[in-house]
């Protein structure tokens, strides 16, 4: 009797030490997946350093999963030269810690990255006394002070998405449908809004010209608002006001597109060198600017003065930085 | 005649290409594994290294376990390659040596330095996957280490997880699979050792360069291009590099923590 309630503990124990093993295995793999699909919404987003951090937190647990394996080495160079570019930017705003660990995630990602080895050494001579806490930490604490911020994403984003498009082309129609998908529900403007939005007066379309294509560049500048033109490097973009392009050719053969607009009176902006994106803005606020290099590798400050998510139309500033 | 004089001349160019001193890399195979060589060797080609690739041929051929329990603790062994390092030296005194092993090879990669006589410094070393002790002092090695030691260190290690006996001989769990540990006994000699001994842990992002976190993977020739290569062939430690002991400021206050505003604070991914 005695030994038959043995044999039945034993078996009860048994199952439950396997149970909590497979709730383990499934907790390290549930991370895995939930981290690799948060990888895959970044990428959708084209935020490649997001993406590539949350592939490597996947694949951290599971390194022999191909599909993390090929999205780290498909994202690394995009995600290492982003960071690059970032160092850059904000060492020019003055943030020489933030460049200083920018740096570092570039070489976390690629070690031999020839720009990121060469800037690193020059952020030392230049600014060595500034960057010796922060070394201190890296060297106590490691990657973790690389840890990258992640923004919560808004209470509207946890309601039903309507299904994302299929990524039929690379286009810009596509990736722009692929953005709307995924703005969160409060944002996104249903059809009969934007119908009636068309509607309304906001910049007045009476005395519009002939709408711009969407893809033909304008060069189109702010009307002057003193007589004697007293801000020539301000322009207004609109998705939806004809009067209007959604892009133009500014300074230094510098491509500005506006890429949406969102009723936090936010604006996304795409910089074209000709036919190649050289740097994305997203959620840029109004009153807030960016730093930016120009094709001719000179260094301004987009400064988004007005944004009217009605009818998609934004008003911003170029000045030299 | 002419045959005679043109095998002379040969003999005579051979002899004499052999005299150039040229950076070398000595590296030792692991246990019962006999094809990493290539691969190192292809990486660090890639990197851009001109000089000479002399792998040591240590094992007895007689399997892996012998090699990993006898022959990689065996003062002969450590012996031949430590006579081999000291005439490189004598004949290069500054060309740059690299002494590289896998697994058991690095058990007789520090073995022979501890053998080299005073004076002879190898230049860098390099521990891919180590099968040799964590808890081994490695005070007497960095003594005939000029520069920086790096040992890759993975818990994906399929083969180091499942080794009983290190190739040091002891119980203790090798340096390959949670990395070499200082001694307790810090003083100044064991300070200066361990500030230039280097554990290179496992991370996803080497996924890139195709290591794994298995054994011998640590070993591809694309790992070795970009991350083991930046490191040894430049003068200046690797931006990267956490060295083992470093001074830590204990006086040195946590940052005042500022008040936020009332929105969710954003979460943090790590890159690993």
């Amino acid at each position: 009797m005695k030994r038959a309630s043995t044999q039945r503990s034993v078996g009860v124990s048994t199952s439950c030490i396997v149970s909590a093993l497979i709730l383990i295995a499934c907790g390290n793999g549930c991370a895995g997946a939930k981290a690799y699909r948060q990888g895959k919404e970044a990428e959708k987003r084209g935020e490649a350093h997001i993406a590539y951090a949350y592939y490597a937190q996947a694949a951290q647990s599971n390194p022999d999963d191909r599909d993390y394996t090929r999205s780290l080495k498909r994202l690394g160079p995009t995600a290492a030269n982003f960071w690059i570019n970032s160092a850059r930017l904000a060492e020019a705003e003055g943030r020489v810690i933030d460049a200083w660990k920018s740096c570092m995630r570039c070489l976390m990602i690629q070690p031999d990255h020839p720009e990121g080895l060469a800037y690193i050494n020059e952020l030392d001579a230049k600014h060595g006394t500034k960057l010796s806490a922060v070394k201190r930490d890296w060297q106590n604490k490691g990657a973790a002070i690389l840890a990258i911020k992640v923004p919560p994403k808004p209470p509207a984003q946890v309601s039903a998405r309507p299904p994302v498009p299929q990524i039929s082309n690379s286009g810009p129609t596509a990736k722009r449908d692929i953005a709307q998908a995924n703005k969160p529900a409060a944002v996104r403007k249903t059809p009969a809004q934007k119908a009636k939005r068309s509607q309304r007066k906001w910049p007045p379309k009476s005395e519009s010209p002939p709408k711009t294509p969407k893809q033909q560049i304008s060069t189109n500048r702010e009307q002057p608002t003193k007589p004697n033109g007293a801000r020539p490097n301000s322009y207004v973009l609109s998705r939806d006001n004809d009067r209007y392009g959604d892009r133009v050719k500014a300074i230094d053969d510098l491509i500005v597109e506006l890429q949406d607009t969102s009723d936090e009176l936010e604006a996304d902006i795409d910089l074209y060198d000709g036919k190649r994106r050289i740097q994305k803005i997203r959620g840029l606020k109004v009153g807030r600017s960016k730093l930016l290099l120009t094709p001719q590798n000179r260094w301004f400050r987009l400064s988004l003065e007005r944004v009217d998510h009605e009818s998609e139309t934004i008003a911003f500033r170029l000045d030299p930085a | 005649m002419v045959a005679g004089a043109t095998l002379l001349m040969l003999a005579l160019g051979t002899g004499c290409a052999e005299q150039i001193a040229k950076p070398t890399v000595f590296y030792c195979e692991g246990a019962g594994w006999y094809s990493s060589a290539g691969q190192v060797e292809s990486g660090l080609r890639k990197a851009g290294f001109k000089g000479r690739f002399v792998n040591y041929s240590w094992s007895c051929f007689l399997g892996p376990s012998t090699d990993h329990l006898i022959t990689a603790r065996s003062g002969l062994v450590a012996s031949g390659l430590a006579d081999r390092i000291e005439k490189t030296r004598r004949h290069g005194p500054d060309m740059p040596i690299y002494a590289m092993g896998l697994s058991a090879g690095t058990a007789v990669v520090l073995n022979a330095l501890e053998k080299l006589p005073e004076g002879i410094r190898v230049d860098h070393v390099v521990l891919y996957s180590s099968s040799a002790s964590s808890t081994r002092n490695l005070t007497p090695v960095m003594e005939r280490v000029g520069g920086r030691l790096y040992a890759t260190t993975s818990p994906h290690d399929g083969i180091l997880r499942a080794i009983v006996t290190n190739a040091d001989g002891g119980g203790g769990p090798p340096a390959g699979k949670s990395g070499f540990a200082i001694p307790a006994s810090r003083d100044h000699r064991v300070a200066q050792a361990y500030s230039r001994v280097i554990n290179l842990p496992w991370r996803a992002s080497y996924l890139q360069f195709g290591w794994d976190g298995g054994h011998t993977a640590a070993t591809r020739s694309d790992f070795v291009q970009h991350v083991i290569a930046p490191r040894i062939f430049s003068k200046t430690p690797h931006p990267l590099d956490r060295p083992m002991f470093r001074t830590v400021n204990t006086n040195s206050r946590p940052p005042r923590k500022t008040a936020t505003a009332a929105s969710a604070p954003p979460s943090t991914v790590g890159l690993h």
